[in-house]
């Protein structure tokens, strides 16, 4: 595993904070954060099931248990980043470069990072917490899979399923990536995908 | 990996923590292929016992669909659905006031519908026993002989014909 200094924003001062991004982490990695992550997320939907929310308006993924499916996860061939501050994982990116190509005409079965699970700790989530201690961690995972993507030869070329709901499909919307529907053989989860152009707009939008 | 360069610029990096913030970072191909999307919920044929349940409960109080969504508190269609089991139940509450005016017990109930977790491995072989109890043994009436015979006759005879020929 190798690390590089990233930056990330503390959401209460809105100065930007030192953090690492990880690499090379595995499937495996994802199970020793949810022994932090899931108690969080569980504390906060007891919250609003008190406070009178009802199960479907609950955010999409606060109900999986990846502990349950630990042996599975042990059966993936994935690689991943994460981003470490505080101690903590603050968000988890898991990828592949192999059995997915790209789908938008302009780059037709091109090969590409495909992003499997992308994820902020929970405590970094409006949808779980009022108050989000550490922002900007989707757009820091989302800029790892975009230089992998170019340090593979992929030309920034970056493919995912986003969740069905408004809240996801915007941010990879503002990100520059192209909604291609849901996707028939991925129950229906919609289909977003970076073009090597708008990849690079994104990369050097930051530079 | 080597080392990754990093994009450095603050002003960018705080408006996308803006642009961020209001959004819900996530992504479902993982969980997808992990069997994750599914929400665990009854069985098909647990709710279709729930439902045929609560209609068999609320035909021997001679009780009407609409006098007993009146007598529950509870929306029509939802009961209907309810009894029907073709779809999910989604609300608790509805189940607890059907139940209440049928004056039986809405814990097992909830179980069938999947809202509450079961261990109780009985209820669910109970529940298939009583949906295969349900599978009619008595002598069709009179409409119904006619129907399955001209039935049989358009589709069965059409058949053999077509085949003859």
């Amino acid at each position: 595993m190798s690390r590089s200094p990233v930056e990330i924003v503390d959401c209460q001062t809105r100065q930007t904070v030192a953090a690492w991004l990880h690499d090379e982490l595995g499937a495996l990695d994802l199970l020793d954060a949810e022994i932090v992550w899931m108690p969080e997320r569980m504390k906060s939907v007891a919250r609003m099931l008190r406070s009178g929310v009802v199960e479907e308006d609950l955010p999409q993924h606060s109900h999986w248990n990846w502990w349950n499916k630990a042996y599975e996860l042990r059966m993936l061939a994935t690689g991943g980043f994460g981003i470490h501050c505080d101690g903590q994982w603050q968000g988890l990116m898991m990828t592949t470069t192999v059995g997915h190509a790209a789908r938008l005409p302009e780059q037709l079965d091109k090969p590409l990072v495909y992003v499997k699970y992308l994820e902020s700790a929970p405590w970094n989530v409006r949808a779980f917490v009022q108050a989000p201690k550490y922002g900007a961690i989707g757009t820091r995972l989302l800029e790892a899979a975009v230089r992998l993507s170019v340090a593979e030869g992929f030309s920034g070329r970056v493919g995912l399923h986003a969740l069905p709901n408004p809240a996801t499909e915007l941010f990879y919307q503002r990100r520059g990536l192209i909604g291609l529907g849901p996707d028939a053989h991925m129950e229906d989860l919609p289909y977003y995908e970076f073009s090597s152009a708008a990849a690079n707009a994104f990369l050097n939008e930051g530079e | 990996m080597a080392e990754m360069e990093m994009n450095q610029n603050r002003e960018w990096l705080l408006r996308m923590a803006d642009e961020e913030a209001n959004c819900e970072v996530s992504a479902g191909g993982l969980a997808q292929e992990a069997g994750l999307l599914k929400r665990s919920g009854p069985n098909e044929s647990a709710r279709l016992s729930l439902g045929k349940f609560l209609e068999l409960s609320r035909r021997q109080m001679h009780e009407s669909l609409e006098s007993l969504a009146e007598k529950a508190g509870v929306d029509l269609a939802e009961l209907t659905s309810l009894e029907r089991g073709k779809s999910p139940v989604r609300n608790a509450k509805t189940l607890e006031r059907v139940a209440a005016a049928l004056h039986v017990d809405v814990r097992p109930l909830l179980e069938l519908a999947g809202l509450v977790s079961t261990t109780d491995e009985r209820l669910v072989r109970i529940a298939a026993q009583f949906s295969a109890r349900l599978e009619s043994v008595k002598p069709l009436e009179p409409e119904e002989e006619r129907a399955l015979g001209w039935f049989k006759e358009q589709a069965f005879q059409h058949r053999s014909k077509s085949a003859a020929s």
